[in-house]
């Protein structure tokens, strides 16, 4: 067949481009690579098309975007990110391949030196200087001997820069302590874990899913007086922090695409690596800290931020933060003060999960979403100005809609409650990242409920964050277990229970129970979002993935609650103890970190309490049926 | 009045076979008539006060209580009209509440249920002389759980709770088959009572001969889902347990002969 046009003028170019997920360091290395372009002429929609995918931290989902670029007759992939790299190595064969923001091309079988290496790809590599950030810790701080790290064992750089860590640790003369961590749920955790183990602070290693959640880690370690030293410039919240620059590693990647737009073969062009280093840092942070950093150290510094007028002017690093110390006690209780405010945040997790599995006899499984739904949709509005007030009453509404909506799918489409529950909890993984923007948002220094327990409050100006709000999830805990206790008591509450109890009495009194699963479950998932809201207020941030394991969170506290009832009966004392039971889980958690337990046999220790709850009463009543057979 | 017209269900096994279990039931019921219905096993009893009580749709025919048109609708929204006794003291109450709160409950049948505390002072004061009504002492246990209760004593409170908003019919389905027979002879006393003095218009099946005849006014006998026989008046007065036997056995045999004698379709 002949085309009516003739031929084509110039081979069109389409360009795949891929990333990972949104954290700081790969989006800065993405505007670099546009900009280089831009800067050459190629526009995306005028002179070139990009076809842009982002896999929001679903990495199965990069193998997906691969074969879709092939369908859609992509010319040339860009990748930025490592697995997006790997995912790209692995279907493209025929086209070229530039990469950037890879720390190490070689360990994911790229090549094998800069000039040897598969002839379809080439790219720009940023090996972040890990042992010279060990080293500058030392220097920065002397009295410190002992640092730790956290690192992701699925991240496939962890292992060469923990050896780069430990080289680093070797020259300076220092001990370093590592700690896994494999979610960001768990970084609060493994932060505890490495005091517990003896580091005094922490040089955190580059690591997609821990960079995500980099507000989790200031947070921690600002809270366990561990000084912060950060191996990427692109987070902010570290004191001082040793990088290299992923926006002009981004750059770099561009010019080489441009190289191979104009014809240039890639298996001829070397893996180009980023050299410049650049030092920043963040008086700001410092000061939060409560440390200071030595006259040495900051004329070494590329840029200085956090609004110190004699300190070197800062240049083109992020915009200088206006930073409020957050406060910290420092007494012995402190850790413990942490645990049981977040055990009374969870509370409201833990009566939504009795209203569900107790109250209503549902299966449901929607928690795990709405739990994050809660989060996002109150961390979203907060860092947008909203009222931290206002945006928890949203966040409740929100996950009240969720809860719904696996009631409808069961009433009214017949699906099981499982099924119906796992659809939703999928369905919130898209909804919470659109409500985000993005994997992961911080909440460090925004207005959250803390401002308004000083507005109410103004004795409470001199306590630390955690007293303000530990002191605020009481009462919030205390009114809404009196609601909780008179709502179901009311006519309406009753005929709810009634559903769990017994359907078909309850149908023949009249009420539908369709009805009443489904507003059951907007109840229970109303409060399960509560939960969520002010978890993320507690620990400084939502992330897409927090809200794995809510359920057997809840669970957990529920069986707890009905061990520590003793066999007494009565809605109100039952109530109470559920929400006991959800401070002695958290509690029982910290209690393990205290001891020094690592964060990876954290869900095994979770497992083993609830088992140990679940087999008390038995236990018992085997002791007392024995006594009285005697 | 209960008018029941051509009424028709059929049930389809797992297994695939269809069960006709009523085969065109017409029935009506003056207000305040007491009807017991007496059949054999699977006569399809239990499927004719289910289809009023409207757990499942007919396949055919009308269902009119107290002149509104039932036919169609779910049960909750007929439960006003309805109060009803099964034969499992465990399915008419709720176990893990308080018999209070059976009673509350009950009492809001058919009625909407606000956001309010119903089971006041008032309310137990008002349910405890109720109960003490029944004469099996159980005032005193209003705040304990039903679960607790024995199955004599559940019944009894269902019964209370059937009729405490007085419904336009009582449907009693072998409601003392599981009760030994002290507590059944005090269940039945008790059901005597509270149809007399409401004049409920009530349709109870028994397996009892002597309770069909014994109570209420006309008995029904129920045979492959259809009425074999309706007694009332001189024709059942006259009548005795054995008489009652005799007659449903020889109406049976002749059914049965019709069927096994019918050409091949
Ligand atoms: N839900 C059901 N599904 C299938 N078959 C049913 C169902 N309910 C009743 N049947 C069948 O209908 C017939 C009548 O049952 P039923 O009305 O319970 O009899 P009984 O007169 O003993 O109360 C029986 O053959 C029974 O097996
Ligand atoms: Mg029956």
């Amino acid at each position: 067949m002949t085309l009516a046009c003739g031929k084509s003028d110039a081979r069109k170019i389409v360009i795949g481009y891929a990333q990972v997920s949104s954290v700081a360091t790969l989006d800065e290395a993405r505007a670099g690579f546009f900009k280089a372009l831009a800067d050459s002429g190629f526009v995306p929609d005028k002179t070139i098309t990009v076809i842009e995918r982002n896999a929001q931290g679903d990495i199965p989902a990069l193998g997906l975007i691969m074969s879709d670029f092939q369908q859609q007759g992509v010319t040339h992939v860009a990748t930025v990110s490592s697995v997006a790299t790997q995912a790209a190595l692995k279907s493209i064969t025929d086209r070229p391949i530039i990469f950037g923001a890879v720390a190490n091309p070689y360990v994911i079988g790229a090549g094998t030196s800069p000039a040897n290496h598969r002839p379809n790809i080439t790219g720009a590599e940023i090996p972040l200087p890990v042992d010279s950030a060990v080293v500058l810790a030392h220097e920065t701080f002397p009295d410190v001997k002992e640092w730790g790290t956290l690192f992701d064992p699925a991240d496939p750089f962890a292992e060469f820069y923990l050896e780069k860590a430990k080289a680093g640790a070797a020259a300076a003369g220092v001990r370093l302590i590592t700690v896994a961590c494999t979610g960001p749920g768990d970084i609060a955790a493994g932060i505890q874990a490495l005091k517990a183990q003896g580091a005094r602070g922490v040089v955190q290693i580059p690591s997609v899913m821990i960079g995500g959640a980099f507000s989790a880690v200031v947070k921690s370690t600002r809270q366990a007086n561990m000084p912060l030293v950060g191996t990427t410039t692109s987070f902010q919240g570290a004191p001082i922090a040793l990088g290299l620059s992923f926006y002009a590693n981004g750059y770099d990647m561009g010019l080489i695409m441009i190289r191979v737009l104009r014809g240039a073969d890639p298996a001829t062009i070397p893996f180009q690596s980023e050299k410049k280093r650049s030092l920043v840092v963040d008086l700001a942070s410092a000061r939060a800290y409560g440390v200071t950093i030595p006259p040495a150290i900051l004329a070494r510094a590329d840029s200085v931020i956090g609004g110190n007028p004699e300190a070197k002017t800062s240049t083109a690093g992020p915009q200088a933060i206006t930073q409020q110390p957050a406060r910290r006690g420092n007494n012995p209780f402190e850790f413990w003060l942490v645990a049981i405010t977040q055990g009374l945040a969870f509370a409201a997790l833990a009566w939504g999960v009795y209203l569900s599995s107790r109250v209503l006899r549902f299966a449901d499984i929607t928690p795990d979403g709405s739990f994050t739904l809660g989060a996002a949709v109150a961390a979203a509005m907060i860092v947008s100005g909203k009222d931290p007030l206002l945006a928890t009453g949203v966040a409740v509404l929100a996950g009240m809609v969720a809860g719904y909506v696996t009631g409808l799918l069961h009433t009214r489409l017949g699906v099981k409650d499982l099924l119906a529950g796992i659809l939703v909890m999928t369905a919130l993984y898209s909804v919470n990242l659109h409500v985000m923007g993005k994997s992961n948002i911080s909440l460090l220094d925004v207005r959250t409920l803390v401002a308004d327990v000083h507005a109410i409050i103004p004795a409470s100006q001199g306590w630390s964050d955690d007293l303000s709000l530990g002191v605020l999830f009481f009462f919030i805990t205390v009114v809404l277990g009196l609601i909780l206790a008179w709502f179901l008591r009311t006519d309406f509450g009753m005929a709810m229970r009634a559903v769990g109890d017994n359907p078909a009495m309850i149908t023949a009194q009249g009420v539908d129970q369709r009805r009443m699963i489904e507003l059951g479950l907007a109840i229970a998932n109303g409060l399960v979002a509560f939960s969520g809201a002010l978890m993320a207020q507690q620990q400084g941030f939502a992330d897409v993935a927090m809200g794995v394991g809510t359920l057997v969170a809840g669970m957990a506290a529920v069986i707890m609650g009905e061990t520590l009832l003793f066999n007494k009966r009565g809605l109100g004392y039952t109530i109470i103890m559920v929400a006991a039971g959800a401070i002695l889980f958290r509690g029982m958690v910290a209690l393990a970190l205290r001891m020094g337990l690592n964060p990876i046999d954290l869900k095994l220790a979770t497992a083993a309490f609830v088992l140990a709850a679940l087999a008390l009463p038995k236990l018992r009543v085997t002791r007392s049926a024995f006594r009285t057979a005697k | 009045m209960i008018e029941i017209e051509r009424l028709e269900k059929t049930f389809t096994q797992p297994g695939g076979e269809r069960v006709p279990a009523l085969r065109g039931i017409d029935l009506v019921i003056p207000t305040g008539q007491f009807v017991t219905v007496i059949g054999t096993n699977g006569s399809g009893k239990s499927t004719l006060l289910n289809a009023v009580a409207g757990t499942f749709l007919p396949d055919g025919g009308t269902i009119r209580i107290a002149g509104i048109d039932v036919t169609r609708q779910p049960e909750f929204r007929r439960a006003s009209l309805i109060g009803r006794v099964f034969q499992d003291p465990f399915k008419g109450t709720c176990p893990s509440m308080s018999v209070g709160e059976n009673l509350r409950m009950a009492e809001l049948r058919g009625e909407r249920r606000g956001l309010r505390v119903g089971l006041s002072r008032s309310a137990l004061d008002r349910y405890h002389e109720l109960v003490k009504g029944l004469g099996m002492r159980l005032e005193g246990r209003l705040r304990a759980t039903m679960g607790t209760l024995s199955g004599g004593q559940r019944q009894a409170i269902t019964l209370l709770m059937a009729t405490l908003k007085r419904p336009q019919l009582l449907l009693l389905d072998e409601h003392t088959a599981a009760l030994d027979p002290r507590a059944a002879d005090q269940i039945i006393k008790i059901t005597d009572d509270v149809v007399r003095e409401n004049k409920l218009t009530t349709l109870m099946v028994t397996h009892s001969m002597e309770q069909a005849l014994e109570q209420g006014d006309r008995t029904i006998m129920v045979h492959r889902g259809e009425i074999l026989a309706d007694l009332s008046g001189d024709e059942r007065a006259g009548l005795d347990a054995n008489d009652l036997l005799r007659r449903f056995t020889e109406l049976r045999y002749t059914v049965e002969f019709a069927v096994a004698n019918r050409p091949p379709a």
